[in-house]
């Protein structure tokens, strides 16, 4: 099941290998706002505290994400490494994913105060 | 499940569903022809010296709603080759698109199952159909609204009324 | 401008209850996102990177003082206090809640604005002249025909799901400002031998994955017929277009396998049994619609004031009365361009205070109205020459007295991946650093004009296509690269730019960049602009310079 191709984020979000650590990402949907999933089952906006899920375990959190239709839109699976108690974007979309839970890279005050 | 649409409003009525009706090649071998056809989206009718005189229910495809091509075949049927039977839509048809369709000549709807459960039923798609009573353009129903400016002299109300608006 | 009747009111109204509706049951988990997608889009509700994107409608770039205030309130009251402004004349806000954008929607209604069609597979926003009736160069002024294709394609029923967006614009003057040859359909206005002004038709134009050149498929439309040879030429691609490949299923890649004499010779045949008197609007409309765009009452003999001397004691004005400054055809009047591509700012965006600064402007100077260009800037049409240098005075403190347009810190960039889900790569710091780069007012004017388009992924948005220099964003195994592009061209002499040698690195692309205005500073003969000496040397000792140490 692990080799299956899955939604990723490989720059844009495409089927990739579901390989290493993840974090299961998507869109807020009342207000678009980029969100992670936690342990106890929340999205929140930080990506530092998101839950970091392998294999097996990662596919089938994003399964229960994207049953989650009323909450949030778009749920994939986003390559992550835990730096200490953080948990940080990695791979192939570092950047993408690094703005996404930044923001803007062009003005500090379009920034997100949570991340960073 | 099927809708019909009839004097403004939509009534469920039982028929035969759209994948048992003769698909455009078996009715053209058939003889006598059917009263019932089946066209895809691909089909030209221009090229194939397409005679609708006979029939009484035409079904149309959406294979995705995204897909449109549908439109353009209801109203050229009703428009260039002057068709007053049945125009049916079937496939993924969806209450926000079904004034679109009833516009473009199709007076009904085959609803996969679960779809008017989750449109507030009859009433939803009903209300859909409403969602607009003033159009810009000709359709094959609705006036166009230049037409109803044309009315030099009256009164707003008057042109209310002359768009089937009460005031 | 055209104002809404109770009819234009009552369908904009029927619009966000309708929509309303729909956010509703998307959120009560009534409609899947799947189905969804499309009624937002098709409402101008994006979902980005970081949040919604909504993306209102000016249609053909015409705002008056009013709307542009309430703007101003959208963007202070749900959005973080800018707005940008789009290659399509459009204003987007990069931060609503989409369980706000009702209550928006219903703010923009109150001033004659919409979002309908500014996404979704059906006729979007029509373009056209940011000069429109002011130029002297015109026919007449495009913009009723504007305003008639867009009523026209409003909620056609019949083409709300092409197979691809559908791109119009038109203009009316031999310099096409408008973009004509890089639309779907690009109509340009001209008069046929008996002198009656009609339009040339274009069709299959377009940039993204695969730039083409529209082709004329009909010299010469009269003008009392073209709403029935648009529903033609729409009928034939809604048909024909192809489905089966989102990157194939513009009208460009159907009229390029037809070929354009097979397209037209359908077209020709579907509008010839058309019943045109159905669909082709009547004199008296045609008339009633026109009537919203006369002329504003210009005054005659002007005095200019202290236009020529302001010109000497302040030099600032100077280079901006030089580049964004423009001849009007009634004397004592100008057009001003406003520049939005100040240094370090994101081209094209605009705070609320810098659009209430503007409404006030517009409703003292300029007859009330405003536009938006395509290159992501704003016009003042109608403005006297005597009151240009308090005009200067009032913009420049709020950071709109930039004297650069049409030069090379004027630069259209797409959003990139600092908002936009599509991108690879980022624009908006490359042209900050290119516009750093070039700061110096003196070596931007001794370079001239130069048209630079910075697209963030291959659909183009920041039509690099048709830059002078062109930059694609290409992203290689996560690094950020950049193509160059050069030659191309969206106006009356359009082409498609050729690439030059292989991606850059972002250390290497703004040295790149300066290496290739250096050369053609050493190369040009008298009046030459970047692109003429590039047409006239061709792409070979451009290439060696792009990489000279």
């Amino acid at each position: 099941m692990a080799d299956k191709p899955v939604k990723i984020s490989t720059g844009g979000v495409k089927k990739g290998r579901n390989e290493g650590e993840k974090a299961v990402t998507a869109n807020r949907l009342s207000d678009g706002i980029t969100v992670y999933l936690y342990d106890d089952g929340s999205w929140q906006d930080a990506l530092r505290g998101a839950a970091v899920f392998e294999g097996d375990d990662a596919l089938a959190a994003l399964e229960q994400a994207t049953a989650q239709e009323t909450i949030v839109v778009g749920p994939y699976l986003m390559d992550v490494v835990q730096d200490g108690d953080t948990v940080v974007p990695a791979g192939r979309a570092l950047l993408r994913e690094t703005i996404r839970s930044a923001g803007p890279t062009i003005k500090s005050n379009y920034s997100r105060t949570e991340a960073l | 499940m099927l809708l019909k649409l009839e004097n403004e409003t939509l009534a469920r009525v039982n028929a035969e569903a759209a994948q048992d009706i003769p698909d455009f090649g078996v009715w053209q071998a058939q003889e006598p022809r059917g009263t019932a056809v089946r066209i895809a989206n691909d089909i030209n009718l221009a090229a194939e010296e397409f005679d609708p005189s006979g029939l009484e229910l035409i079904v149309l495809d959406f294979p995705k709603y995204k897909d449109g091509r549908a439109y353009t075949q209801a109203r050229t049927l009703r428009e260039c080759y002057g068709f007053e039977g049945d125009i049916r839509a079937a496939g993924d048809v969806l209450r926000d698109q079904v004034l679109f369709m009833a516009r473009c000549g199709f007076t009904s709807f085959e609803l996969a199952d679960g779809v008017l459960e989750r449109s507030g039923g009859v009433e939803g798609f009903e209300k859909s159909l409403k969602d607009f009573d003033l159009f810009y353009q000709p359709g094959v129903k609705g006036t166009a609204l230049w037409r109803l400016r044309g009315l030099s002299g009256a009164t707003e109300k008057e042109r209310l009324a002359a768009a089937g608006i009460k005031g | 401008m055209y104002r809404y009747d109770e009819f234009d009111a009552k369908i904009v109204a029927d619009r966000v209850a309708q929509f309303r509706g729909q956010v509703a049951r998307r959120v009560e988990g009534d409609i899947t996102e799947d189905e969804f997608k499309p009624l937002r889009l098709m409402n101008g509700v994006y979902l980005q990177l970081h949040a919604y994107m909504l993306r209102i409608a000016i249609p053909y770039g015409t705002l008056n003082a009013a709307q542009l205030r309430k703007l101003a309130f959208i963007a202070r009251t749900y959005d973080k206090n800018f707005g940008h402004i789009t290659t399509r004349q459009n204003i987007q806000f990069n931060w609503p809640a989409l369980t706000d954008i009702p209550d928006i929607l219903d703010h923009l209604a109150e001033v004659e604005m919409h979002a309908i069609q500014t996404s979704g597979n059906c006729i979007r926003n029509v373009t056209s002249d940011q000069f429109a009736g002011a130029g002297a160069d015109e026919l007449e002024d495009p913009r009723p025909w504007c305003e008639i294709i867009r009523q026209w394609s409003t909620f056609h029923p019949e083409f709300s799901f092409l197979p691809r967006k559908f791109k119009i614009a038109v203009t009316a003057a031999p310099e096409d400002r408008a973009a004509v040859r890089v639309h779907d359909i690009g109509l340009h206005m001209k008069k046929n031998e008996a002198g009656e002004v009609g339009f040339e038709v274009l069709v299959g134009g377009g940039l993204g994955r695969t730039p083409y050149i529209g082709q004329v498929i009909r010299e010469f439309l009269p003008k009392d017929h073209l709403l029935s040879y648009l529903e033609a030429i729409l009928r034939v691609y809604n048909s024909l277009g192809r489905r089966d490949n989102i990157y194939k299923a513009r009208i460009k890649i159907l009229v390029n396998e037809l070929g354009a004499e097979a397209f037209r010779d359908m077209v020709e045949a579907e509008w010839a049994v058309m019943d045109k008197s159905r669909i082709d609007l009547p004199g008296d409309e045609i008339e009633r619609i026109h009537a919203y765009f006369a002329a504003p009452d210009f005054e005659d003999d002007l005095d200019t004031g202290d236009f020529d001397s302001a010109q000497k004691s302040d030099k600032g004005f100077a280079r901006w009365v030089r580049h964004n400054v423009r001849a009007h055809k009634q004397p004592g009047y100008a057009s001003v361009t406003i520049s939005l591509k100040p240094t370090s700012m994101a081209p094209g965006d605009i705070t609320s205070e810098q659009m209430e600064l503007i409404a006030d402007i517009a409703q003292t100077h300029c007859f009330d109205e405003v536009r938006t260009t395509h290159e992501q800037n704003l016009v003042l049409p109608h403005v006297k020459k005597a009151d240009l240098h308090a005009i200067y005075k009032k913009l420049a403190p709020y950071g709109l007295g930039s004297s650069n347009a049409g030069l090379v810190s004027d630069i259209i960039a797409c959003p990139g991946l600092d908002y936009c889900n599509l991108a690879n790569t980022r624009s908006i710091p490359l042209a900050q650093r290119i516009q750093k780069r070039f700061e110096d007012l003196d070596r931007q004017e001794n370079i001239g004009e130069l048209k630079i388009k910075i697209s963030g992924c291959i659909n183009a948005c920041g039509h690099h296509h048709v830059g002078h220099i062109g930059i694609l964003g290409v992203d290689k195994k996560g690094e950020e690269f950049y193509q160059v592009t050069l030659g191309g061209s969206a106006a009356e002499d359009a082409s498609i730019g050729e690439i030059v040698g292989r991606g850059l690195s972002t250390d290497e692309v703004v040295d790149a960049i300066e290496n290739l205005i250096s050369f053609y500073l050493g190369e040009r003969s008298d009046g030459e602009r970047f692109v003429d000496t590039y047409r006239r040397l061709g792409p070979d000792p451009f290439k060696e310079a792009l990489y000279v140490a």
